[in-house]
Order: structure tokens, then C-alpha cells, then sequence
């Protein structure tokens, strides 16, 4: 294929460039790709440069002034307000304590919350399981869920005595023998 | 056989599933501001309760490991291509032969949990990774505030620390032009999906990764639930999209065959074209439309044509052109591999 920007040369690079799911792909060769400064393009874009932007642009509009956030400073690692703009990382773990002002409405922002409602430290783990969406349509009790569940692990059992699978059937056995008690 | 070779639920279009945590130990500045000292002592410390954690689990500095190997690590997505760049010294990883858990200490944060299945596994994995999170922190006590949960060194992953993601084969939805529909749709859900990008600007094998945003003010079985229902939501498109050109099946069979030409016969298969023929037959393989692979084959495919994988067989450094030639001997031999 030639190059679709001098028609001369054989085109080796291929650049496409993608505008609100718009996408749109154009083939040139390495020199007018240099030329267009398509070749190697490596802008210095990070999550973190962008994250700093989104923060700044928001604590603007708090209550607190700019240049009284700004100079906010953690004490225990030396991390200041605008250091985390510019890297958008936190320093120590205090800084969420020092920066709580400015960052619990960004939080919001992000997450939507500023809570923490998951697991504790040293708390006692539930197993997760998730049921399947089909089943909760169901108006079932408890009660006879639990009586369904049984009986299925039963025919697992049988089934996996049958095919000789012994390490799942004492596995399937053991949860029938937790359910029992 | 290791987890990235073996064919897990719904593997016709889930490819693998990883829940990671992300953890800070308390009293220690997070990584980006730690000194030496600090930064020693981090890797000391976890290298010493690695035999209490169990899993079968050993402690290697990065720094030991040679440049190909760092890579295959990155091509198995069990670290990520910047910290395999890392120049930091004390970093380090927390991994077991069968590498389906991988523990990355000194990146972002002093310490990342990760576990990986194939299929969609994401119950299993999370239930994992909160075992080992409950053994690691009877070992180290780690940095936690009560109102924003665990702390780590970026606010995106506050909270639960949780992230789970999946990596989903999606030529389907692609080839019909869907996939847009599905991106918006995932996006709008919370949920973040995008494809995964390899050396040029197309999405690689037209693969594509699901995962959640929020970490914060949501529970994890909240975050794994709707993460494994948006999962079957995107499983359900593709398939639909399958038994669609399955209609056309004559232009399909033709397709695939012909990719499958291609690379049972090429001398010579560059590191662009590779990933597309490997979809192509993937594709086919798990339509029935060809009987010369099975989902073993097709993950090793995948894996072993990477350019650290193919020099790490060969055990020396190869140039371009040397890799595609024997990426093209590693292919014929998957193919014609006894099972």
C-alpha cells in the first residue's frame, strides 16, 4: 500500500486516531509520518498527570482558597498539595489525614462515596458466593433453598462416586455434612 | 499444567480472571517516598514471613532475573510492563510454580496480592486472595483508617483495594461491529472494559479487559458480584454474535481455515499478524468449525508466540527476524502436537 499522504512511497506506518469512538486510520510512510509527527509519537501521559489536573480543577471550587490547600503539608513524609497534583499519589498514610478537606469530595467524585464500607483489618472473612441473578427471581424460602441444595449435592455425590472422582465427592460430602448440623 | 494453559468456565470467551489487593504496610511512607533504609527493609520484611504465607511461594528480587525473563512475566500478565522496568532495587516478587499467585512487592504500593485463574473464576479467586490477605496481616500489620479503609499510595484504589478484572476474547462482537455498543454499555455500568493494546494501535487478538472502577464505599462481594454479572452480560453478546456469523457459515469456515493456512504453513509469522490468526482460529476452535486444536493448544499459541516466550525457548536473544521464523517452527509444532 502507498502512502496516503505523499502517494509516493510505501507506507509502513499505520496511525489511527479514535474521536469519541469516531475512528479514523490513514497509512504513511516513515517519512511523512516524521514529517506529520505521527512517528513515535510518546507524549508524556500517565493516569497520574491526568489525576492531579482532575483534582486541581475541583479543589478550585471549594470553599477552602486555593493557596491555603496549596500549602497544606504532611507532616510525617513532606508531601504538600501540590506535590500530589503534580504526581497524583499520596506519600504516607497520613497524608489522607492532612489532605482530608480537599480530597473527601474528589473521593466522592471517583468512587461516588468518600466511606469505606468493605472489609476490616484482622475482621472475620465470609466466604463470598454469589447467587445467581435467575434464582432470586424466585420467592423460594430459605428453608426450602436449603432443602434444594441438599438434594442437589446428593445427586452430585452419586455422581461423582460413579466417575470415580473420590477427591470431589468427599469435597461434596463434607458440605452436605456442614449442612446437616 | 500451569493456570494460563488449562480451559476454565465459560473459556470460549473469558480467557482469564484476577482479583488483586492492593496493601500498605503500617508506619512505612508509601514507596514513592520511602528511602533506602525504608525501602530495604519493606523487601527484608516480606522475604522473611514468605515461608509463614505457605501456598508454596518463593521470594525473588527482580533484580535477579534477566531481561527475557522479566518479559514472560509480563507477557503471562503476572506483573505489569512498567515494573518489569523498574529500576528500583528492593523490588521484588512473591510467586509459586504454579504461578496462578503472584505477590508484587515495591511497585506502587509495598504490597500487591494478585491471584489468576483461567475462565471465569472470579468467586474462587477472591475467596483466595482474602486467605492469603488474612495470613499476610497476622504477619505484617498493614496501614488502615477507618474511614477510607485500606490506604494506598493513589486514591483510585482506596478502600477495598480490590480490583478484579477478566480478560475476554470478543472477535465476534467485533467483527460484527458491536463491540462499541458493549464498550458503552460496560463503561456506563461502572465497570471499566477495554482492549488490550500490543505494539501497534489495534487491539491485539481482539482482546479485551473487564474490570471495576470503584474501590471505595463498596463492598468485595459487591465489587465481584457485578464485576461477574457484567462478565455473563458481555458472554452472552459474544455468543450471540457467534451464532450469528455461524449463519454465514460457509464465509466463517472459509475465514478461519484460511487463517489457520496461514499459520500451519508460514516460514516466517510476524508479531502483528500472530495474534490475529490466533483469534481467527480460537474463534473456530470453539465453534467446532476446526478439529485440528483444542483449548490447550490455543492458550499455548497465544502465550508461546510472545517475543520473550519464543527467546526464552531458545535460551539467547534473537533478532526480529530470527524470532519470526521460529515463531513460525513454535506454531507448526503446537499445531501438530500430540495431545
Amino acid at each position: 500500500m502507498l502512502c496516503q499522504n505523499c502517494g509516493k512511497n510505501e507506507a509502513n506506518i499505520r496511525y489511527t486516531q479514535i474521536i469519541n469512538g469516531d475512528k479514523k486510520e490513514i497509512a504513511l510512510c516513515s517519512k511523512c509520518a516524521k514529517k506529520l509527527g505521527v512517528d513515535e509519537l510518546e507524549l508524556p501521559i500517565n493516569f497520574n498527570s491526568f489525576l492531579g489536573d482532575f483534582f486541581n480543577d475541583y479543589a478550585e471550587t471549594e470553599f477552602l482558597p486555593m493557596l491555603q490547600t496549596n500549602e497544606l503539608k504532611c507532616k510525617t513524609c513532606g508531601m504538600t498539595y501540590s506535590d500530589f497534583i503534580n504526581t497524583g499519589v499520596f506519600g504516607c498514610s497520613d497524608c489522607y489525614e492532612v489532605f482530608s478537606n480537599p480530597i473527601d469530595s474528589l473521593l466522592k467524585n471517583l468512587h461516588g462515596t468518600a466511606k469505606h464500607v468493605g472489609r476490616l483489618p484482622n475482621g472475620k472473612a465470609e466466604k463470598i458466593e454469589i447467587e445467581q441473578p435467575q434464582k432470586e427471581n424466585k420467592a423460594n424460602s430459605e428453608e426450602s433453598d436449603k432443602e434444594n441444595k441438599k438434594k442437589n449435592l446428593e445427586r452430585d455425590l452419586e455422581k461423582a462416586i460413579k466417575e470415580e472422582r473420590y477427591e470431589d465427592a468427599a469435597k461434596i460430602r463434607d458440605e452436605i455434612k456442614e449442612m446437616n448440623k | 499444567m500451569n493456570w494460563y494453559l488449562q480451559s476454565g468456565k465459560d473459556s470460549d470467551v473469558i480467557i482469564s480472571s484476577r482479583v488483586r489487593l492492593s496493601r500498605n504496610i503500617e508506619g512505612v511512607p508509601f514507596v514513592q517516598k520511602c528511602n533506602e533504609e525504608e525501602l530495604r527493609s519493606i523487601n527484608s520484611k516480606l522475604k522473611e514471613i514468605v515461608p509463614s504465607i505457605g501456598y508454596g511461594l518463593k521470594f525473588i528480587d527482580l533484580k535477579d532475573l534477566d531481561e527475557i525473563s522479566k518479559q514472560t512475566l509480563v507477557e503471562k500478565h503476572l506483573i505489569s510492563p512498567e515494573f518489569a522496568k523498574s529500576k528500583n532495587p528492593y523490588s521484588a516478587i512473591i510467586i509459586n510454580d504454579e504461578e496462578n499467585i503472584c505477590i508484587v512487592v515495591n511497585e506502587e504500593d509495598h504490597i500487591k496480592i494478585q491471584v489468576f485463574s483461567s475462565g471465569l473464576e472470579v468467586e474462587n479467586l477472591i475467596n483466595l486472595a482474602i486467605e492469603i490477605d488474612q495470613t499476610m496481616e497476622k504477619l505484617i500489620p498493614y496501614s488502615f483508617n477507618k474511614k477510607y479503609g485500606y490506604l494506598t499510595a493513589c486514591p483510585t484504589n482506596v478502600g477495598t483495594g480490590l480490583k478484579v478484572s477478566v480478560l475476554a476474547h470478543l472477535p465476534a462482537l467485533t467483527i460484527t461491529g458491536n463491540i462499541r455498543k458493549v464498550l458503552n454499555a460496560v463503561n456506563n455500568l461502572g465497570m471499566n472494559l477495554r482492549g488490550m493494546y500490543g505494539e501497534g494501535s489495534k487491539v491485539e487478538g481482539d482482546l479485551y479487559q473487564i474490570s471495576n472502577n470503584q474501590t471505595l464505599g463498596v463492598t468485595e462481594k459487591e465489587i465481584t458480584k457485578n464485576l461477574k454479572l457484567i462478565s455473563q452480560k458481555v458472554i452472552e453478546q459474544e455468543r450471540l454474535a457467534r451464532k450469528f456469523l455461524a449463519k454465514k457459515s460457509v464465509d466463517l469456515e472459509d475465514k478461519v481455515y484460511r487463517d489457520f493456512g496461514v499459520l500451519s504453513n508460514a516460514v516466517k509469522l510476524s508479531e502483528n499478524e500472530t495474534p490475529e490468526f490466533i483469534s481467527s482460529v480460537k474463534l473456530g476452535t470453539d465453534l467446532g468449525i476446526i478439529s485440528e486444536l483444542n483449548d490447550t493448544k490455543v492458550a499455548k499459541l497465544m502465550l508461546e508466540t510472545k517475543p520473550a516466550s519464543i527467546q526464552k525457548r531458545v535460551g539467547k536473544l534473537l533478532s526480529i527476524e530470527e524470532q519470526e521464523i521460529e515463531r513460525a517452527k513454535i506454531v507448526k509444532l503446537i499445531i501438530k502436537e500430540d495431545e
